[in-house]
């Protein structure tokens, strides 16, 4: 018994009672909510991020990327609160709008990481066999990588620009789906439903899609609002060296490299989108935090970091 | 133990093998071909030169024979040679791995000097003001880009100490002076490491010190300073170990954008110096490099956890 801690706790939580079967229970997120405030932080923080994203074409003071020579780098004031950029640009608009690129790109290569991902880990958690190792050789080459790295990588080759850069921050995290499926599924393929299942004619693709996705669903969510914040770092990264968002379009890593050169003349340049960056990535570190305390009980309380290490 | 070394050792090949074909990969990514790429969109050449440039690299053989070509002249250390200097590959990686290997070795110390005796204040002073504090300080921490970070104590030392690194000079001509540039750059990636590590060994250490025989050294009377540091800090260090070695990834991905901040001479710029540059040879053989270096030392990883930890045999 003693020895047993340090390593994942060896008796699981109660089996779930089979599907269908449950008792209709009051929903435990509000409880989970209120218990812990720093997840609703993160919640309140996400939700507004999202809301400037999508009004940011009504909340913007200015126009992100129309020019005013005349009022260049200019310090925060009334008219400009965060300031203007060496072109005369507003930087709180450039930073609202900022959030609807990183939104963006982070829900656009997450949910394709999470489809392809757990797709593959479907089929080769399902198949087992030489499928399972074939896919799982493959991933592993992945996971050889240190992310970043093979970010830049991929978004240098396929050259600089938003698509390729979500497109990279997908393949990067397409393994990490296709992992975090591929244990619950090889779990459930032998339960009994799945046998019925079967026996009662289903054919391979409809057992898969109808009666295993419904059972590993949670981790995929858990796995997917843990990357979402890795997604917006990764994004802002490589917009940083320039492989991203390209200029003029407003993006909090293009905007931090261009501030870069005036840090000690305008720093306001790099100040306010950095800033933008962390608060999106902590409100989604505690969003992250608070859908994988909800989803899966036996972790709860440890504080740990999500799937997806930083 | 000898049968698990044997084990992790005989991992590294089909790993090499692995991340060489997708590194050789990685040139077919490219939009048309490197002959495109290299000459630009307002290529005046005929048809008939484009291909006679592209046999000239070995494009227009079958792919497995490419790789094959490519793979035998990187084991014996031909990592091809820079488009626009002709420097060999592997000399540009060599003379600027120092840089890299000091940051990431830095970053690494910084890290677990900050978040090992964090993690276990916060733990042994559990949900008070000292724990809600690290936990709040440690979720910022994570969620700091390190790019920024590093910019940010740019710009505080510079307002506050009217002080800038010094430009970089290798350590083996002005320790001092090195340390000094290399202060800044590996906090910027050691802050981040330090707050997963105050998570890992705060959790850790909360595990540890429910079990009995922690209640066993309390009952016989110890002082609680010896029962944190003596009796529970050592077991949860365990744990602590394999995270830090998961996030040797990490640190290797964001020394190449730190160094990029500081302006320092690391296998990060040559990276980017060759992508601006579009000088596939040196993108090619960095990444490669900076992999094969990433697998190793999750092989020394995986070897110090088993060393640590006697209960784990590895059948």
């Amino acid at each position: 018994m003693a020895e047993s801690r340090t390593l994942p706790p060896v008796v699981a939580a109660p089996a779930p009672p089979a599907p269908g079967l449950r008792e209709r229970q009051p929903p435990r997120w509000p409880r989970l909510l209120l218990a812990n405030r720093l997840v609703l932080f993160g919640l309140l923080l996400a939700l507004l991020l999202v809301l400037l994203a999508l009004l940011a074409d009504v909340v913007s003071p200015h126009d992100p990327i129309a020019l005013d020579v005349r009022h260049r780098q200019e310090a925060p004031s009334a008219l400009h609160p965060f300031g203007t950029d060496r072109l005369g640009r507003d930087i709180l608009s450039r930073v609202i709008h900022g959030a609807r690129n990183s939104l963006r790109v982070a829900a656009v290569s997450v949910a394709a990481a999470l489809l392809l991902g757990s797709a593959l880990g479907l089929v080769s958690g399902y198949f087992g066999g030489l499928v399972d190792l074939a896919i799982g050789r493959v991933m592993d080459i992945f996971f050889s990588f240190p992310v970043l790295l093979l970010a830049i990588a991929i978004a240098a080759m396929l050259g600089p620009g938003v698509g390729n850069a979500s497109l990279a921050i997908a393949i990067v995290y397409t393994p990490l789906f296709a992992r975090v499926v591929r244990g619950p599924v090889i779990a459930e393929r032998h339960r009994d439903y799945v046998e019925a299942a079967r026996v009662l004619g289903a054919s391979h693709p409809r057992v898969i899609v109808r009666h295993i996705l419904p059972n590993v669903v949670s981790p995929m969510i858990v796995q997917a609002s843990a990357s979402l914040s890795h997604a917006i770092l990764i994004e802002a990264a490589l917009s940083y060296i320039g492989l991203g968002t390209q200029p003029p379009a407003p993006s909090w890593g293009t905007m931090l490299s261009e501030g870069r050169t005036f840090l000690e003349t305008a720093p306001w340049m790099s100040i306010f989108p950095g800033a933008a960056i962390a608060l999106a990535v902590l409100a989604f570190n505690l969003l992250g935090d608070g859908i994988r305390d909800l989803l899966d009980p036996t972790l709860r309380g440890h504080g740990l970091p999500g799937v997806a290490q930083r | 133990m000898q049968r698990y070394l044997v084990r992790r050792l005989l991992s590294i090949p089909p790993a090499l093998v692995g991340v060489s074909i997708l590194v050789f990969l990685l040139l077919r990514l490219i939009p048309g071909d490197v002959v495109d790429q290299m000459l630009g969109a307002q290529n005046t050449i005929t048809e008939a030169q484009r291909q006679s440039l592209r046999a000239f690299f070995g494009l227009d053989r079958p792919l497995y024979v490419q790789y094959w070509d490519w793979a035998r002249r990187v084991l014996v250390g031909d990592l091809g040679a820079s488009f626009r200097t002709s420097t060999p590959v592997l000399e540009l990686i060599l003379s600027r791995l120092p840089v890299t290997a000091e940051l990431t070795l830095l970053s690494m110390l910084a890290g677990l000097a900050i978040g090992i005796p964090t993690g276990v204040i916060a733990a042994a002073y559990r949900a008070t003001r000292v724990d809600a504090a690290a936990r709040v300080v440690s979720l910022l921490g994570l969620s700091i880009p390190e790019f920024w970070q590093g910019t940010m104590l740019l710009l505080l030392t510079s307002l506050a100490f009217r002080w800038v690194p010094p430009a970089y000079v290798p350590p083996w001509q002005d320790p001092l002076s090195n340390l000094l540039t290399m202060l800044l750059p590996a906090l910027s990636l050691g802050t981040v490491l330090a707050s997963n590590v105050t998570r890992m060994t705060r959790s850790a250490m909360l595990d540890v010190l429910n079990r009995d025989y922690i209640r066993t050294a309390r009952a016989k009377g110890l002082a609680e300073r010896s029962v944190v540091l003596r009796h529970a800090f050592k077991n949860a260090l365990i744990p602590v170990v394999t995270v830090s070695g998961l996030q040797v990834g990490y640190l290797l991905g964001g020394a190449l954008i730190v160094e990029e901040v500081f302006t320092l001479p690391g296998i990060g710029r040559l990276l980017l110096w060759g992508i601006y540059g579009r000088d596939y040879p040196v993108v090619q053989g960095t990444v490669l490099f900076v992999a094969v270096a990433f697998i190793f030392v999750n092989v020394v990883v995986d070897l110090l956890y088993a060393a640590l930890d006697p209960r784990i045999k590895y059948g």
